[in-house]
């Protein structure tokens, strides 16, 4: 019987049909309901959202896409978090699709209840009665090895055979074979064959090559449509049929299957789906449930069986299972015949079943027993010395027989019928002293010990080891040892498991709180059965990962036993262990089962807003990011690990059992989250998923942007060092200039000739015209005045320059008289608005007096105005004929400062014999 | 060509009676049965109606939900046409399709064939195969019998959680009628 676990798939108790299961790439399961498409990852059911409301009828999966079909005709594909609506074109029209077959190329064909229809290169095909089909209901579409398309319809099955762009159809009647023409299911059986179910309830298998039909032989009791076909391999088949049936089909030859019905907590299931983990999911008229059968099954005892009452359990090789309840033996038989054995004195305590021998029995007080193969009866065989003695273990080999008792380890050699004791080692004594929990007998004659305190021995002809402690926590008392091939497990009272490796045993699995451990079992595939008292745990060693079955999974089971060592195997390997209903039949699983979870990153937010895709590329800028996971795992769902990382923010693993992780600031870069998914704390060989983003450096940190802005500043600074420098010479020139001018002036004023003209026209003065002395000399004074007051300054206002003048101009008429004449026609508007370099107007003058004649005879007369913003000082050349000294400043040295000032230019010149000195006006 | 239409009119009168092979079905019975753990609801119309093509091997036949009767009490058969049923929006039953066996009305007595089709009720349609008997008499009449059962839930037809106990989520429907040759 398997066990089954019922899911509900929206509310509790309330029924909600499953039309189809499908399984894709990610390993989510979808189901394909009256109400829409559920998304299953194990614990949850999620409704997919979807803008076609109708039943769903059809799935497929096919790479990494999942088509869906509806009830109303419309076609979908499972997008992101939605339905896509998949419109078809003419002559597509909308009929209740039954059946989807995807194809590699990308082409798909749609089955319906009026016709079949093919999808490719964006355009539809019909196929009809009118083109050739037999009937126009398709149940099923296959597509077998050789590329052709067979169809299971009201009338037969249908061969599409690709002929150019178009197709060949063959039609083959079943009712022959199959009972009938309307063929309700269809599977692949292997490599050339099809496994084909009628509406009759009978099954027939086709030939691919010769579209020969074979019939398959079922016993009468199978009735009903067939609904679906499960091939789990050429060896073992499932069906529903419509009459409420499920059934298990075991090939025993090329024509010939055992079958088995199968309960079921749904009625009539419509299809079923095999997952990688070992389950088998069944979709119904109730919902979902799921089958352990490939792993694990229940053999229900009827009364008198009662866990409680359970004290020893041996299967022998007809699978008959003996179980001693207390005192009493009982054999219960295969179609659940119970026969009680015997009675015995005392408490059995020991089981063990040996091909050779029989079945051996220990009790709690009064020895051991033996019942041979050959007889019924329970004997004390002479040999057993102890006939009071509390047994421990049992074990057996070939020729062997060991007895852990209370009073010891006896060895015994066995040959047919002749039981003699014999020493085990010589020095068996010191190991006697402890009490052995469990014998296990390894090939060839090798024996193993769980002792009492002296932790495990074990024996192999005449060599001993010993190992007195195992572990971290010493442990000396271990109660279970399991044996299988050269891997051997053991534990002990402190609830570890250990494994032996090499020659040192190491730690399994640590101990939980509240799992006590009461045994240890291997079955032939190599899974070690852990049992507890509260649960059991089918462990994968390859994968370091278990199945966890309690109370809480759903299935029925109530309890197991708490008393050690319980659990037994038969002659293949199976394992059994009772528990509330009758006993647990832990089978040598058929393949290699992988039950890693899986994980996929269901959603990713940067800043609020989704991502889509793996590989983003976002802008620069503070991101605050948020990835939702979602582990999908179909053995322990509600006991998922999870870790991530963040490779290129942090490599440290966080560990978690959350399904979102948030990173709240992060800067530009590469990164890459990480996630991974376990079924306990070892993550070695855990499944990831994996998405990479990066996030653009803004513009300042781009390290040619640097480059160009140190370069740039570079440039600057050197840039403004020039210019300042340019400047400073400036001012240093013109600084020099007019310390040079100053010199000079200065030097001109205190030039003896000018002074000695003076004072000599002063003396003259002092004697005629004494009030004209005085003014004389306050003009004179004024002159150096103003030299003094200049000194320093670059340029005076026009005023002051004529003002200069003035009294230049009365000391110079004092001495020349008449023969000076000089007119001055500047505005007093002009003379305030107007600046000259200073002192420039009196040396102009000055230059003039110092070069041309001044006589009565000859008068000089010199005109200054202003013409256009120049102060233009013209006079008549009329050359002395002496050149005087010519230490003057010079009209040089006007335009020189004229240069350093401002960027006008002094002109001066002789035009048509006249000097003309033009002097910009400075503002 | 006179050759031809001599041989037409020769087949032709040779053709047998039934060359249309239409049989309709006035009066037919539809009984239905809730057998639930506190009550168990019988009702019966004797207004099925339908039409059945031999030749083409296809049905069609329908009933008016108003037309059961003999209900527990006259509320229940409120309680079944406004709120299960809800008749207003939809007051027929129908079941049509094809019969999957050959049916040859001249060979008299009973068969057993597959009615394969579609099965319409409160608005939700559903792919049914349901055996039927065929009893072939004498004056072109057959008569006709079939039991299946009905789920619920399969056509959408909510049991509230107070009368679990009363109403059966499987009801069993029985069929009898007669068919009579349409001229």
């Amino acid at each position: 019987m398997p066990l089954a676990k019922q899911f509900w798939i929206e509310e509790e108790y309330t029924a909600l049909k499953v039309n189809r299961l499908s399984i894709n790439h990610q390993s989510y399961i979808f189901l394909a309901t009256d109400k829409g498409v559920y998304r299953f990852n194990g614990a949850k059911f999620s409704l997919v959202r979807s803008s076609i409301k109708s039943p769903v009828t059809a799935l497929a999966a096919s790479g990494d896409q999942l088509w869906l079909g509806y009830k109303n005709g419309l076609l979908g594909m499972l997008g992101e978090d939605s339905v896509i609506p998949f419109k078809l074109p003419e002559p597509y029209q909308n009929a209740e699709i039954r059946c989807l077959l995807p194809q590699e190329d990308g082409a798909l064909w749609i089955g319906t209840d009026n016709g079949l229809y093919l999808y490719r290169d964006k355009q539809v095909q019909y196929f009809s009665t009118d083109k050739g089909l037999s009937d126009n209901f398709i149940y099923q579409i296959i597509r077998s090895s050789n590329g052709h398309i067979w169809l299971a319809t009201d009338y037969g099955v249908n061969e599409l055979i690709p002929d150019n762009k178009t197709f060949r159809i063959r039609q083959y009647r079943t009712k022959d074979i199959l009972g009938d023409d309307i063929v309700s299911a269809m599977a692949q059986l292997n490599e050339s064959e099809l496994l084909l179910g009628a509406e009759k309830g009978k099954l027939a298998r086709i030939n691919i090559h010769n579209g020969q039909l074979s019939p398959v032989t079922l016993p009468a009791q199978v009735s009903g449509q067939i609904l679906d076909l499960l091939v789990l391999n050429n060896k073992e088949i499932w069906f529903s049929t419509l009459d409420a049936a499920l059934w298990r089909l075991d090939r025993l030859g090329e024509d010939s299957f055992a079958a088995q019905q199968m309960t079921s907590p749904q009625r009539t299931i419509y299809t079923l789906l095999a997952d990688k983990s070992g389950n088998i999911w069944a979709g119904g008229q109730l919902g979902l449930s799921m089958l352990s059968n490939r792993y694990l099954e229940s053999i229900p005892l009827a009364p008198p069986y009662r866990l409680s009452d359970v004290t020893a359990l041996a299967i022998d090789q007809h699978n008959h299972y003996w179980i001693a309840l207390g005192k009493a033996l009982y054999c219960f038989g295969q179609e659940g015949k119970v026969q009680k054995v015997k009675t015995f004195p005392s408490k059995v305590s020991v089981l063990h079943y040996d091909k050779e021998m029989g079945l051996w029995l220990g009790t709690s007080a009064n020895g051991v027993w033996l019942k041979s193969n050959e007889s019924n009866a329970f004997e004390q065989p002479a040999v057993f010395e102890h006939k009071n003695d509390g047994i421990l273990s049992i074990s057996t080999l070939p020729g062997r027989l060991w007895v852990a008792g209370l009073s010891g380890l006896h060895t015994y050699k066995v040959h047919k019928e002749k039981i003699t004791k014999i020493q085990l080692l010589k020095d068996q004594e010191s190991i006697s002293g402890e009490y052995i929990y469990k014998l296990a007998a390894g090939k060839p004659h090798s024996l193993w010990m769980a002792t009492d305190g002296s932790g495990i021995s074990f024996f192999k002809q005449d060599k001993s080891t010993n190992w007195a402690s195992l572990g971290a926590e010493q442990e000396n008392v271990i109660y279970s040892l399991a044996i299988s091939g050269s891997n051997a497990w053991a534990a002990g009272m402190a609830n570890n498991i250990y494994h032996l490796a090499g020659d040192q045993w190491q730690l399994f699995k640590s101990s939980e709180a509240g799992h006590t451990i009461t045994g240890l079992n291997v079955n032939g595939s190599g899974q070690l059965i852990a049992g507890y008292q509260n649960c059991i745990d089918l462990w994968y060693p390859e994968q370091r990962l278990y199945r966890h079955i309690s109370i809480h999974s759903g299935m029925n089971i109530d309890s197991f036993s708490h008393i050690l060592n319980t659990g037994a195997t038969d002659q293949e390997g199976n394992v059994y262990i009772p528990y509330n209903r009758g006993l647990l039949f832990f089978k040598n699983q058929e393949q290699a089962f992988d039950i890693r979870p899986d994980v996929v990153i269901r959603a990713a937010f940067a800043n609020s807003e989704p991502l889509h895709a793996s590989a983003t590329s976002l802008a620069a800028g503070d991101y605050l990011l948020n990835f939702y996971y979602d582990g999908i795992s179909y053995t322990n769902p509600e006991n998922l690990h999870y870790r991530y990382r963040l490779e290129g923010y942090n490599d440290e693993w966080i560990y978690t059992k959350d399904m979102d992780a948030v990173f709240p600031k992060l800067k530009w870069g590469n990164y890459k989250f990480r996630v991974q998914v376990s079924l306990s704390a070892d993550f070695s060989q855990a499944k990831e998923a994996v998405y990479s983003f990066s996030i653009a450096t803004p513009l300042i940190y781009h390290k040619w942007f640097l480059a160009l802005l140190a370069l740039s500043l570079i440039g600057l600074t050197f840039f403004i060092v020039k210019w300042r420098e340019r400047r400073m010479k400036r001012i240093a020139q013109l600084k020099e200039e007019k310390l040079n001018f100053e010199f000079e002036y200065l030097k001109s004023q205190v030039n003896p000739h000018f002074l000695f003209n003076s004072l000599n026209t002063l003396t003259g003065l002092i004697e005629d015209d004494q009030k004209s002395a005085v003014l004389y000399t306050e003009r004179l004074s004024d002159l150096y005045r103003h030299s003094i007051v200049s000194y320093g300054k670059d340029k005076a206002s026009l005023a002051e320059e004529i003002e200069l003048l003035y009294a230049y101009i009365y000391i110079q008429e004092a001495r020349f008289g008449k023969a000076l004449q000089i007119d001055i026609e500047v505005t007093e508007a002009q003379q305030d608005k107007y600046f000259l370099p200073v002192m420039a107007l009196q040396l102009v003058v000055e230059n003039a007096i110092k070069h041309n004649v001044v006589s009565h005879l000859q008068p000089l007369v010199v005109k200054v105005f202003v013409d256009n913003e120049v102060l233009t000082v013209v006079n008549k050349i009329n050359l002395k004929i002496s050149k005087a000294a010519h230490g003057g400043i010079g009209l040089e040295n006007i335009e020189r400062r004229y240069k350093m000032l401002s960027g006008l230019t002094m002109e001066y010149g002789a035009v048509d014999n006249c000097w003309i000195v033009k002097l910009p006006l400075l503002k | 060509m006179a050759r031809i239409l001599y041989l037409l009119t020769f087949l032709l009168a040779t053709t047998p009676v039934f060359a249309q092979h239409l049989f309709e079905l006035k009066k037919g019975v539809v009984e239905f049965i809730s057998d639930a753990p506190l009550e168990v609801i019988t009702a019966r119309s004797k207004k099925l109606n339908g039409i059945l093509d031999l030749s083409k091997k296809q049905f069609a036949f329908k009933v008016e939900l108003r037309s059961f009767d003999g209900f527990n009490n006259a509320m229940q058969k409120g309680h079944f046409n406004e709120n299960y049923m809800e008749s207003n929006t939809y007051p027929q039953a129908v079941f049509k399709g094809k019969i999957i066996e050959d049916i040859d009305p001249e060979h008299k007595g009973t068969i057993t064939v597959r009615a394969k089709g579609k099965f319409i009720v409160h608005g939700v349609e559903q792919e049914r195969i349901i055996p039927v008997t065929l009893k072939i008499g004498d004056n072109h009449s057959i008569s006709v019998s079939g039991k299946f059962s009905v789920m619920l839930v399969d056509h959408n037809i909510k049991i509230p959680k107070v009368v679990i106990e009363k109403l059966s989520p499987e009801i069993w429907v029985t069929v009898t009628g007669v068919l009579t040759e349409k001229d």
